[in-house]
Formats: structure tokens, sequence, C-alpha cells
């Protein structure tokens, strides 16, 4: 079987998903929001949202406690503190890559996402945007630490820089115990995010920077960048082994089991949802399976994160509340990939 | 919570160690906290304790003169106690406790990196290997650090008696100032 170059090199960097920066920012003189009590946090929450409204005029308040009513929270939202009504997210209809974390672990958390692993690419939006709230608020800083923080953890820069990453090569190799440890060792953070409700793995990943003193925000982004790169490549080069080094049944085996899943499954919740598309994306950038393209993969999975839309398109053929959602789950799963199929071209 | 004396094992147990009459909350982990009790057992000298002598022979003390030592020991306490340090510093802005700190790791406010930090600059050293910031400064704090730097400058123009440059300087700085006042009302 004759190994097709030109189509198998075609996305740019297999496995690349996203990425996410974020600043954490604290208002000088308030307690930090898990100390603080309610009108205190709600002062801080008006006055961080009287800011940002200033600078942009299509700021938007949501407290924590509606949250799933917005739509496409699902790949990094995080949990939420016990008090919801003077914590929450402020979004921005007019770019909605763009948004701030109210009265989470900080006062506030302004944070930019982006599609690819081009972290510089909005680094200089996210300054920016930093530089013209810090206008108007009166930062917790020190020049010797930078930043304070309600942890000592990410104090300094206090960014986090992250990429979403995805390593079914080294999963099917048995080989991601030793790149977790070995990315630990040059002090990155990495954290498998795969859903529990899932029996495949897609071996999804964040890796983070874990230091964030000493060097300034550029480096700390390039770093991360440079490592997420190096990784992907690898991880590429692992998928070929899986390929000619083992066989390329174990690859179509993994892929066409979740494909089975998807096309047949009855209740499948939101998160295994998106981790079966995961797998079927990768079955794609593969070239394993025909009748669907990269793009829309994609385009489903943007669907899947709005669970209101899959309510609203596929949520009326049983009328057990219980069931509800995990049914029109899996009635769009079942739609969205009909015309799919495992195609071996090796 | 990893061990503060080994900083490699998880945080176990609590371990009360007195510092020069000062008695310190660590959070270590049972190895270090059952090394610590040895040493610490070792340290205490023996009090009232008729002490065999060399060779076997008991040396006897008399029996006034242990009375006395046991009263003043007593008083002794009772003054340790009445001025002892605080057991449990906290900050002085939100009134967190240095305990309160430790068991949730997270602080109460700015302030308290003022009020730990002898205690926080270490810690951050061993968890990020670095403890001093190179990235962005505020804006705010880029007016006073542009500021300072202008002041030392006509310092030092004046020191060297060159007063057309200082006069310069001093046209900017005043012109900086004016545009800091203006932004403040
Ligand atoms: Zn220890
Ligand atoms: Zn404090």
């Amino acid at each position: 079987m004759k190994f097709r170059r030109k189509k198998m090199t075609s996305p740019a960097l297999p496995g690349a998903l996203g990425g996410l920066l974020r600043l954490s920012r604290n208002l000088d003189g308030e307690k930090f929001p898990s100390w603080a009590s309610k009108p205190e946090r709600e002062r801080t929450k008006e006055k961080i949202l009287q800011a940002a409204q200033e600078i942009d005029s299509t700021a938007t308040f949501i407290p924590f406690d509606t949250i799933h009513q917005v739509e496409g929270f699902a790949p990094f939202a995080e949990g939420s503190p016990a008090d919801s009504s003077s914590s929450g997210v402020i979004v921005f209809t007019s770019n909605p890559d763009k948004r701030i974390t109210v009265n989470g672990e900080n006062h506030l958390e302004l944070e930019y996402a982006c599609n690819g692993i081009d972290l510089m690419g909005i680094w200089s939006k996210l300054d920016e945007f930093d530089t013209l709230l810090s206008e108007r608020l009166d930062y917790a800083w020190s020049p010797r630490l930078g930043y304070l923080t309600a942890t000592s953890a990410n104090i300094g820069t206090a960014l986090l820089a992250e990429t979403l990453v995805q390593l079914p090569g080294f999963h099917l190799l048995r080989e991601l115990n030793a790149v977790t440890t070995a990315l630990d060792r040059l002090d990155y953070r990495v954290r498998n995010i795969d859903s529990t409700e899932c029996p495949f793995p897609a071996a999804l990943y964040r890796i983070s920077n874990r230091i964030t003193i000493g060097k300034d925000e550029e480096t700390f982004i390039k770093n991360v960048m440079r490592v997420t790169e190096k990784l992907l490549k690898r991880e590429w080069m692992a998928r070929l082994r899986v390929i000619f080094n083992h066989s390329v049944f174990l690859m179509a085996d993994y892929v066409g089991r979740a494909l089975a899943t998807a096309k047949s499954a009855f209740l499948v919740s939101q998160s295994e949802c998106i981790q079966l598309l995961f797998i079927l994306r990768f079955g794609v950038e593969m070239n394993l399976v025909k009748g669907i393209t990269l793009e829309e993969v994609d385009e489903i999975l943007g669907t899947a994160q709005k669970a209101e839309s899959v309510q609203a398109q596929f949520g009326d053929g049983f009328d057990i509340p219980e069931f509800q959602l995990e049914q029109a789950y899996a009635d769009f799963l079942n739609f969205s990939i009909q015309d799919v199929d495992i195609e071996l071209n090796y | 919570m990893k061990c503060e004396i080994c900083h490699t094992a998880d945080v176990e147990t609590v371990y009360i160690r007195e510092e020069s009459g000062k008695q310190r909350e660590l959070y270590v982990c049972r190895k270090c906290a059952a090394r610590e009790q040895e040493a610490a057992a070792s340290r205490k000298p023996p009090r009232f304790i008729i002490s065999a002598g060399h060779k076997g022979r008991s040396t006897f003390r008399p029996v006034l003169d242990l009375l006395f030592d046991k009263a003043f020991d007593i008083i002794d306490h009772a003054i340790k106690d009445k001025f002892r340090p605080s057991v449990d510093p906290s900050c002085p802005s939100c009134g967190l406790t240095r305990n309160e700190w430790r068991k949730n790791t997270t602080l109460g406010c700015p302030v308290c990196y003022r009020a730990f930090g002898r205690e926080l600059l270490p810690l951050i050293l061993d968890e990020q290997n670095a403890d001093r910031h190179v990235g962005k400064v505020p804006p705010k704090y880029r007016m006073t650090a542009k500021r300072d730097e202008l002041k030392r400058a006509i310092h030092a123009a004046v020191e060297k008696q060159d007063y057309e440059r200082a006069a310069l300087l001093q046209e900017e700085l005043d012109a900086l100032q004016s545009k800091s006042k203006r932004r403040k009302s």
C-alpha cells in the first residue's frame, strides 16, 4: 500500500486545537475574592464592569449561576465559586474570543482565545486590553513581585499561556506517560482533559507554563508555543510510527470504534459527543475517513459546544426529561456523521 | 501542598516548632514531623532530674535549691507567656493569619505579600526558581519610574554644574507631573 504524502501533510499542524492567554489581575486595597464578603465582591464587580464598558460598550456581565445559558463556553470553562451572583464573566459581543472572568480566584482574569496555537498573535491584543483596563483600575502591583495574585503560584507576570492539543499517536503507542513526565521536568504543566463519561480517550491535553516570574510575558508565551510545536512534530512522527512500524489497523480500529459508537448510540452526553468528534477529527487528519472534511468536523464541533442549539434542533424526539439532552446529542451526532465511513488508504 | 521542611512529600500533619520562644506552625510530612520531634527531644535540657553522676554514684543537690529552681521556673514561664510574641501573625490590612494562609494557600489581600514576605519570598523562589518580576509594568508605575529617573538625572547634572541640562530635565519633569495631575483630576 502506498503512502499518499500529499494529502497526509495537508493540515498545517495536526493535533493543534486551540490556544488561550490569561492575565490575572487584582485591585489594590481589596480582599481577594475567596476572603471578601458579598458586598465587597459586588463592589469589585461593579468597578471592573464599568471599566470594561468604558473600553468596549458591548461588554455584558453574566453571573456564574446563569452561565449555562451562554453558548460556546465548553472548551475553557472551569469550576465556579460558591457565590455566583457577584462572580461570573464579562463577554463582548464585538469579539467572542475575548472575556474577563470576575471574582474567580482573582478579581479579574483577562482572556483571549484562538483557534490554532499562535499565541503571539493574540498577545498584542491582550496586552493592549490590559493596559486600557489598568488606566481605569488600580491594579495591585509591586516592583519586586509584579502583579500580586491570590496565590503565590502565578505571581509576577500572572500569565497563563495555554495550548490545547490532541496526542492520539502517543496514546496508541502507549508513550503518553513519558511525554508528560518530560514536559513536567521542563516546568510545563500538562493536563489530560478527556471526559470519564466517554470510554474512548481522545488524548486531549492542555499544555501551559508553570513558571510565571523571572522572565517577561513574551518569553513565557514563545516557550509554550515552541514546546507545543516540538511536541506536535513528535506526535506526527508517532502517528507515522503507528502506521509503518505497527499497523494501520491499530489506528483504524481506534477511529472506527469511536465512529461506530457515534453512529449508533442512543444517549450521548455533551462531553462524550465532543470527545467522539475529536477522535473522528483525528481520523480525518490521518486521511482514514471519507465523507467529511476537517472544516466540516470543526463546524460540527462548534455546534456541539452550544447545548441550546443542539437541544432546540434535536431535542423533541422523546419526552423523558432526564434523557432529553443526551438523546438530542445522540440524534445530532447520528445525523451529522451519517455519511462518514472508514477508508483505508494505506 | 508540599511539606515545609523537605519540600517534596505531601503535607500530612502539623508540627509546632519552638523558635527562640516563638511557636511556629509547620505543615509537614509524617517523616519530617518524626525527625523534628526527635531533634526537639534531644535539644531539651533535662529539668528537675536528679541525674546519676559518673560511675553510678548519684549526686544530690540540696532540696532547698530544687524548690527555689522550681519556683523561679514558674515565674519565668508566667513572664514568657505574657510577653510571648503573637503565636499566629496576621496581615494588618485584611486580618488573615499565617495559619489560615498556610491551610488554604490563598492569600487574603495584596498587603499579605508584605505581611508574610519573609516566608513568601523563599517559597516563591522554591516553586518558581525566581523571585523577581521582569515583565510588564503597569502605566501608572511606569510614570513613577520615569519620574524617579528624571530626578536622579537632574541631581547628577547639578552635581556636574551642567545647569543647562538640569533646566531642560526639570522642564521635562514638570511637564510629566502636570500631566499626571491632570489625569488625577
Ligand atoms: Zn517532609
Ligand atoms: Zn492581607
